[in-house]
Protein backbone atom coordinates (compact mmCIF):
# COMPACT_ATOMS: atom_id res chain seq x y z
CA UNK A 1 0.00 0.00 0.00
CA UNK A 2 2.80 2.38 0.97
CA UNK A 3 4.61 1.57 -2.25
CA UNK A 4 1.46 2.31 -4.27
CA UNK A 5 1.06 5.68 -2.54
CA UNK A 6 4.70 6.45 -3.24
CA UNK A 7 4.23 5.67 -6.94
CA UNK A 8 1.07 7.81 -7.08
CA UNK A 9 2.84 10.72 -5.39
CA UNK A 10 5.73 10.34 -7.81
CA UNK A 11 3.42 10.36 -10.84
CA UNK A 12 1.56 13.39 -9.47
CA UNK A 13 4.85 15.24 -8.90
CA UNK A 14 6.10 14.54 -12.44
CA UNK A 15 2.76 15.56 -14.00
CA UNK A 16 2.71 18.76 -11.94
CA UNK A 17 6.26 19.52 -13.00
CA UNK A 18 5.67 18.79 -16.68
CA UNK A 19 2.15 20.16 -17.07
CA UNK A 20 3.09 23.84 -17.59
CA UNK A 21 5.51 22.85 -20.34
CA UNK A 22 3.02 20.53 -22.00
CA UNK A 23 0.14 22.98 -21.73
CA UNK A 24 2.08 25.55 -23.75
CA UNK A 25 3.04 23.14 -26.49
CA UNK A 26 1.39 25.07 -29.28
CA UNK A 27 2.91 27.26 -31.94
CA UNK A 28 2.93 30.86 -30.74
CA UNK A 29 1.53 33.60 -32.96
CA UNK A 30 3.44 36.86 -33.17
CA UNK A 31 1.90 40.33 -32.89
CA UNK A 32 1.99 42.95 -35.62
CA UNK A 33 2.29 46.16 -33.71
CA UNK A 34 2.19 49.43 -35.63
CA UNK A 35 5.13 51.79 -35.10
CA UNK A 36 4.07 55.13 -36.57
CA UNK A 37 6.68 56.95 -38.63
CA UNK A 38 7.23 60.66 -38.14
CA UNK A 39 5.98 62.21 -41.41
CA UNK A 40 8.43 65.13 -41.35
CA UNK B 1 11.97 -1.15 -29.25
CA UNK B 2 11.93 2.59 -29.87
CA UNK B 3 9.01 3.01 -27.45
CA UNK B 4 11.03 1.51 -24.56
CA UNK B 5 11.38 3.92 -21.63
CA UNK B 6 14.89 5.37 -21.57
CA UNK B 7 15.57 7.39 -18.39
CA UNK B 8 18.40 9.45 -19.88
CA UNK B 9 16.29 10.46 -22.87
CA UNK B 10 13.37 11.34 -20.55
CA UNK B 11 15.66 13.63 -18.52
CA UNK B 12 16.88 15.40 -21.68
CA UNK B 13 13.28 15.80 -22.84
CA UNK B 14 12.32 17.27 -19.48
CA UNK B 15 15.29 19.68 -19.57
CA UNK B 16 14.36 20.73 -23.12
CA UNK B 17 10.81 21.57 -22.02
CA UNK B 18 11.99 23.36 -18.90
CA UNK B 19 14.58 25.42 -20.81
CA UNK B 20 11.95 26.29 -23.43
CA UNK B 21 9.56 27.41 -20.72
CA UNK B 22 12.23 29.62 -19.14
CA UNK B 23 12.98 31.08 -22.59
CA UNK B 24 9.31 31.95 -23.11
CA UNK B 25 9.22 33.62 -19.73
CA UNK B 26 12.28 35.75 -20.65
CA UNK B 27 10.72 36.61 -24.00
CA UNK B 28 7.49 37.78 -22.35
CA UNK B 29 9.50 40.00 -19.98
CA UNK B 30 11.34 41.53 -22.96
CA UNK B 31 14.71 40.04 -21.94
CA UNK B 32 15.62 39.06 -25.49
CA UNK B 33 19.29 38.21 -24.99
CA UNK B 34 18.51 35.68 -22.28
CA UNK B 35 15.58 34.32 -24.31
CA UNK B 36 17.85 33.69 -27.30
CA UNK B 37 20.47 31.87 -25.22
CA UNK B 38 17.82 29.68 -23.60
CA UNK B 39 16.04 28.96 -26.88
CA UNK B 40 19.24 27.85 -28.57
CA UNK B 41 19.96 25.56 -25.63
CA UNK B 42 16.37 24.24 -25.72
CA UNK B 43 16.70 23.51 -29.46
CA UNK B 44 19.93 21.56 -28.88
CA UNK B 45 18.19 19.51 -26.20
CA UNK B 46 14.93 19.11 -28.13
CA UNK B 47 16.46 18.07 -31.46
CA UNK B 48 15.86 14.32 -31.71
CA UNK B 49 14.27 13.99 -28.27
CA UNK B 50 10.95 15.85 -28.66
CA UNK B 51 8.39 14.95 -31.32
CA UNK B 52 8.28 16.92 -34.58
CA UNK B 53 5.42 19.23 -33.56
CA UNK B 54 6.84 20.00 -30.13
CA UNK B 55 10.23 20.69 -31.74
CA UNK B 56 8.45 22.99 -34.22
CA UNK B 57 6.96 24.93 -31.27
CA UNK B 58 10.44 25.58 -29.84
CA UNK B 59 11.90 26.51 -33.25
CA UNK B 60 8.98 28.83 -33.98
CA UNK B 61 9.69 30.77 -30.78
CA UNK B 62 13.21 31.41 -32.07
CA UNK B 63 11.71 32.67 -35.35
CA UNK B 64 9.42 35.06 -33.46
CA UNK B 65 12.39 36.25 -31.38
CA UNK B 66 14.56 36.87 -34.48
CA UNK B 67 11.68 38.85 -36.00
CA UNK B 68 11.40 40.93 -32.83
CA UNK B 69 15.16 41.57 -32.90
CA UNK B 70 15.04 42.68 -36.54
CA UNK B 71 17.06 39.64 -37.73
CA UNK B 72 14.60 39.00 -40.52
CA UNK B 73 16.62 36.64 -42.74
CA UNK B 74 17.38 34.37 -39.79
CA UNK B 75 13.68 34.44 -38.83
CA UNK B 76 12.72 33.44 -42.38
CA UNK B 77 15.13 30.48 -42.36
CA UNK B 78 13.76 29.28 -39.02
CA UNK B 79 10.14 29.64 -40.19
CA UNK B 80 10.98 27.54 -43.28
CA UNK B 81 12.13 24.70 -41.01
CA UNK B 82 8.99 25.12 -38.87
CA UNK B 83 6.88 25.04 -42.06
CA UNK B 84 8.43 21.78 -43.21
CA UNK B 85 7.71 20.14 -39.84
CA UNK B 86 4.16 21.51 -39.58
CA UNK B 87 3.12 20.58 -43.12
CA UNK B 88 4.60 17.08 -42.77
CA UNK B 89 2.89 16.49 -39.41
CA UNK B 90 -0.43 18.32 -39.72
CA UNK B 91 -0.94 19.36 -43.34
CA UNK B 92 -1.29 22.75 -45.07
CA UNK B 93 -4.81 23.51 -43.83
CA UNK B 94 -4.31 22.81 -40.14
CA UNK B 95 -4.53 25.24 -37.22
CA UNK B 96 -0.76 24.93 -36.77
CA UNK B 97 -0.21 25.86 -40.42
CA UNK B 98 -2.55 28.84 -39.92
CA UNK B 99 -0.31 30.10 -37.11
CA UNK B 100 2.73 29.71 -39.33
CA UNK B 101 1.03 31.76 -42.12
CA UNK B 102 0.11 34.34 -39.46
CA UNK B 103 3.79 34.56 -38.45
CA UNK B 104 5.03 34.73 -42.05
CA UNK B 105 2.66 37.68 -42.58
CA UNK B 106 4.03 39.21 -39.40
CA UNK B 107 7.59 38.87 -40.65
CA UNK B 108 6.76 40.81 -43.82
CA UNK B 109 4.92 43.40 -41.70
CA UNK B 110 8.06 43.88 -39.60
CA UNK B 111 10.12 44.21 -42.78
CA UNK B 112 7.73 46.87 -44.05
CA UNK B 113 6.81 44.64 -47.03
CA UNK B 114 3.11 44.78 -46.28
CA UNK B 115 1.84 43.65 -49.69
CA UNK B 116 3.90 40.46 -49.37
CA UNK B 117 2.48 39.86 -45.90
CA UNK B 118 -1.16 40.10 -46.96
CA UNK B 119 -1.57 36.69 -48.72
CA UNK B 120 -0.26 34.53 -45.84
CA UNK B 121 -2.16 36.64 -43.29
CA UNK B 122 -5.40 36.20 -45.27
CA UNK B 123 -4.77 32.48 -45.57
CA UNK B 124 -4.29 32.20 -41.80
CA UNK B 125 -7.60 34.00 -41.20
CA UNK B 126 -9.44 31.90 -43.78
CA UNK B 127 -8.24 28.58 -42.24
CA UNK B 128 -8.98 29.70 -38.69
CA UNK B 129 -12.47 31.02 -39.52
CA UNK B 130 -13.26 27.70 -41.19
CA UNK B 131 -11.95 25.55 -38.33
CA UNK B 132 -12.78 27.65 -35.25
CA UNK B 133 -15.41 30.19 -36.33
CA UNK B 134 -15.15 33.97 -36.33
CA UNK B 135 -15.78 34.45 -32.59
CA UNK B 136 -12.72 32.52 -31.44
CA UNK B 137 -9.88 34.61 -29.92
CA UNK B 138 -7.30 32.94 -32.21
CA UNK B 139 -9.36 33.98 -35.24
CA UNK B 140 -9.53 37.50 -33.77
CA UNK B 141 -5.73 37.48 -33.41
CA UNK B 142 -5.41 36.60 -37.13
CA UNK B 143 -7.87 39.38 -38.03
CA UNK B 144 -5.94 41.90 -35.91
CA UNK B 145 -2.62 40.86 -37.48
CA UNK B 146 -4.11 41.20 -40.98
CA UNK B 147 -5.49 44.63 -39.99
CA UNK B 148 -1.99 45.91 -39.19
CA UNK B 149 -0.76 44.67 -42.59
CA UNK B 150 -3.70 46.35 -44.38
CA UNK B 151 -3.06 49.59 -42.46
CA UNK B 152 0.51 49.50 -43.76
CA UNK B 153 -0.92 49.52 -47.30
CA UNK B 154 -3.41 52.31 -46.60
CA UNK B 155 -6.41 49.93 -46.72
CA UNK B 156 -7.83 51.59 -43.64
CA UNK B 157 -11.57 50.84 -43.87
CA UNK B 158 -11.10 47.08 -43.87
CA UNK B 159 -8.31 47.36 -41.30
CA UNK B 160 -10.48 49.33 -38.87
CA UNK B 161 -13.43 46.97 -39.29
CA UNK B 162 -11.20 43.96 -38.55
CA UNK B 163 -9.48 45.51 -35.58
CA UNK B 164 -12.72 46.70 -33.92
CA UNK B 165 -14.23 43.22 -34.39
CA UNK B 166 -11.11 41.63 -32.89
CA UNK B 167 -11.22 43.95 -29.87
CA UNK B 168 -14.83 42.93 -29.16
CA UNK B 169 -13.84 39.24 -29.20
CA UNK B 170 -10.75 39.86 -27.02
CA UNK B 171 -12.72 41.82 -24.43
CA UNK B 172 -15.46 39.21 -24.32
CA UNK B 173 -12.90 36.40 -23.97
CA UNK B 174 -10.20 37.91 -21.75
CA UNK B 175 -11.86 40.89 -20.04
CA UNK B 176 -10.63 44.49 -20.34
CA UNK B 177 -7.01 43.96 -19.26
CA UNK B 178 -5.11 41.73 -21.64
CA UNK B 179 -2.01 42.02 -23.79
CA UNK B 180 -4.00 41.51 -27.03
CA UNK B 181 -6.18 44.49 -26.10
CA UNK B 182 -3.16 46.68 -25.30
CA UNK B 183 -1.53 45.91 -28.68
CA UNK B 184 -4.71 46.51 -30.63
CA UNK B 185 -5.62 49.76 -28.86
CA UNK B 186 -2.20 50.96 -30.02
CA UNK B 187 -2.89 49.80 -33.59
CA UNK B 188 -6.37 51.34 -33.61
CA UNK B 189 -4.80 54.57 -32.37
CA UNK B 190 -2.40 54.49 -35.33
CA UNK B 191 -5.35 53.99 -37.69
CA UNK B 192 -7.29 56.90 -36.17
CA UNK B 193 -4.18 59.08 -36.35
CA UNK B 194 -3.76 58.22 -40.04
CA UNK B 195 -7.28 59.47 -40.81
CA UNK B 196 -6.68 62.68 -38.82
CA UNK B 197 -8.73 61.92 -35.70
CA UNK B 198 -6.04 63.07 -33.27
CA UNK B 199 -8.28 63.20 -30.19
CA UNK B 200 -9.37 59.59 -30.58
CA UNK B 201 -5.79 58.55 -31.40
CA UNK B 202 -4.44 60.17 -28.23
CA UNK B 203 -7.12 58.55 -26.07
CA UNK B 204 -6.39 55.11 -27.57
CA UNK B 205 -2.60 55.49 -27.22
CA UNK B 206 -2.97 56.55 -23.58
CA UNK B 207 -5.22 53.56 -22.83
CA UNK B 208 -2.76 51.21 -24.54
CA UNK B 209 0.23 52.72 -22.73
CA UNK B 210 -1.42 52.46 -19.30
CA UNK B 211 -2.41 48.84 -19.94
CA UNK B 212 1.04 47.87 -21.22
CA UNK B 213 2.73 49.50 -18.23
CA UNK B 214 0.43 47.57 -15.92
CA UNK B 215 0.81 44.22 -17.69
CA UNK B 216 4.44 44.38 -18.86
CA UNK B 217 6.17 46.95 -16.67
CA UNK B 218 7.40 50.45 -17.62
CA UNK B 219 10.57 49.37 -19.46
CA UNK B 220 9.17 46.74 -21.84
CA UNK B 221 9.87 47.29 -25.58
CA UNK B 222 6.12 47.22 -26.36
CA UNK B 223 5.72 50.24 -24.07
CA UNK B 224 8.30 52.03 -26.24
CA UNK B 225 6.23 51.43 -29.41
CA UNK B 226 3.23 53.29 -28.00
CA UNK B 227 5.41 56.00 -26.40
CA UNK B 228 6.94 56.57 -29.86
CA UNK B 229 3.50 56.77 -31.49
CA UNK B 230 2.25 59.20 -28.86
CA UNK B 231 5.35 61.31 -29.48
CA UNK B 232 4.67 61.39 -33.25
CA UNK B 233 1.13 62.55 -32.48
CA UNK B 234 2.34 65.28 -30.10
CA UNK B 235 4.90 66.49 -32.61
CA UNK B 236 2.30 66.86 -35.38
CA UNK B 237 0.34 69.04 -32.91
CA UNK B 238 3.47 71.13 -32.16
CA UNK B 239 3.48 69.86 -28.56
CA UNK B 240 7.26 69.60 -28.78
CA UNK B 241 8.23 69.23 -25.12
CA UNK B 242 5.75 66.36 -24.64
CA UNK B 243 6.92 64.79 -27.91
CA UNK B 244 10.57 65.07 -26.92
CA UNK B 245 9.90 63.49 -23.51
CA UNK B 246 8.02 60.51 -25.04
CA UNK B 247 10.68 60.00 -27.74
CA UNK B 248 13.43 60.07 -25.12
CA UNK B 249 11.65 57.40 -23.09
CA UNK B 250 10.97 55.21 -26.15
CA UNK B 251 14.54 55.54 -27.40
CA UNK B 252 16.04 54.55 -24.03
CA UNK B 253 13.89 51.40 -23.94
CA UNK B 254 14.58 50.46 -27.57
CA UNK B 255 18.33 50.93 -27.17
CA UNK B 256 18.44 48.80 -24.05
CA UNK B 257 16.13 46.00 -25.22
CA UNK B 258 16.62 45.82 -28.99
CA UNK B 259 20.11 47.31 -29.39
CA UNK B 260 21.31 50.47 -31.19
CA UNK B 261 21.09 49.11 -34.75
CA UNK B 262 17.57 47.66 -34.66
CA UNK B 263 15.26 49.28 -37.29
CA UNK B 264 12.89 50.50 -34.55
CA UNK B 265 15.73 52.04 -32.53
CA UNK B 266 17.07 53.79 -35.65
CA UNK B 267 13.62 55.13 -36.57
CA UNK B 268 13.00 56.35 -33.01
CA UNK B 269 16.45 58.01 -32.82
CA UNK B 270 15.73 59.92 -36.05
CA UNK B 271 12.29 60.91 -34.76
CA UNK B 272 13.80 62.12 -31.48
CA UNK B 273 16.44 64.21 -33.26
CA UNK B 274 13.70 65.74 -35.42
CA UNK B 275 11.63 66.64 -32.34
CA UNK B 276 14.65 68.26 -30.66
CA UNK B 277 15.36 70.32 -33.82
CA UNK B 278 11.68 71.34 -34.10
CA UNK B 279 11.60 72.39 -30.43
CA UNK B 280 14.82 74.43 -30.86
CA UNK B 281 13.47 76.09 -34.01
CA UNK B 282 10.28 76.99 -32.18
CA UNK B 283 12.21 78.50 -29.24
CA UNK B 284 14.37 80.50 -31.67
CA UNK B 285 11.27 81.74 -33.53
CA UNK B 286 9.61 82.78 -30.25
CA UNK B 287 12.74 84.71 -29.20
CA UNK B 288 12.86 86.44 -32.60
CA UNK B 289 9.20 87.42 -32.36
CA UNK B 290 9.72 88.83 -28.85
CA UNK B 291 12.80 90.79 -30.00
CA UNK B 292 10.83 92.32 -32.87
CA UNK B 293 8.00 93.29 -30.54
CA UNK B 294 10.43 94.88 -28.01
Amino acid sequence: MNRLMLVLYGVAAVVTLLYPALSEARIAANHNETLVRDPS
Amino acid sequence: MSSRFRPRRAVVRFLARLTHRLARSSQVRGDHQRAERLLQRAIELADGTLGDMEFAVVLNDLGVLYKTLGRFDEAERVYQRVGDLVVASRGEDSLEAATLYHNLGGLEHARGRHALGEPPARRALEIRERLLGSDHPDTAADAAALAAILDGQGKRDEAERLIRGALIVFERTYGPEHYEIAVNLNNLGALRQAVGDVLDAERLYRQSLALKEKLLGPAHPDVAVTANNLAVLYKTQQRYSEAERCYRRALAIFERSLGPSHPRTIACREHHAGAVRAAQTEVASDLLREERRA
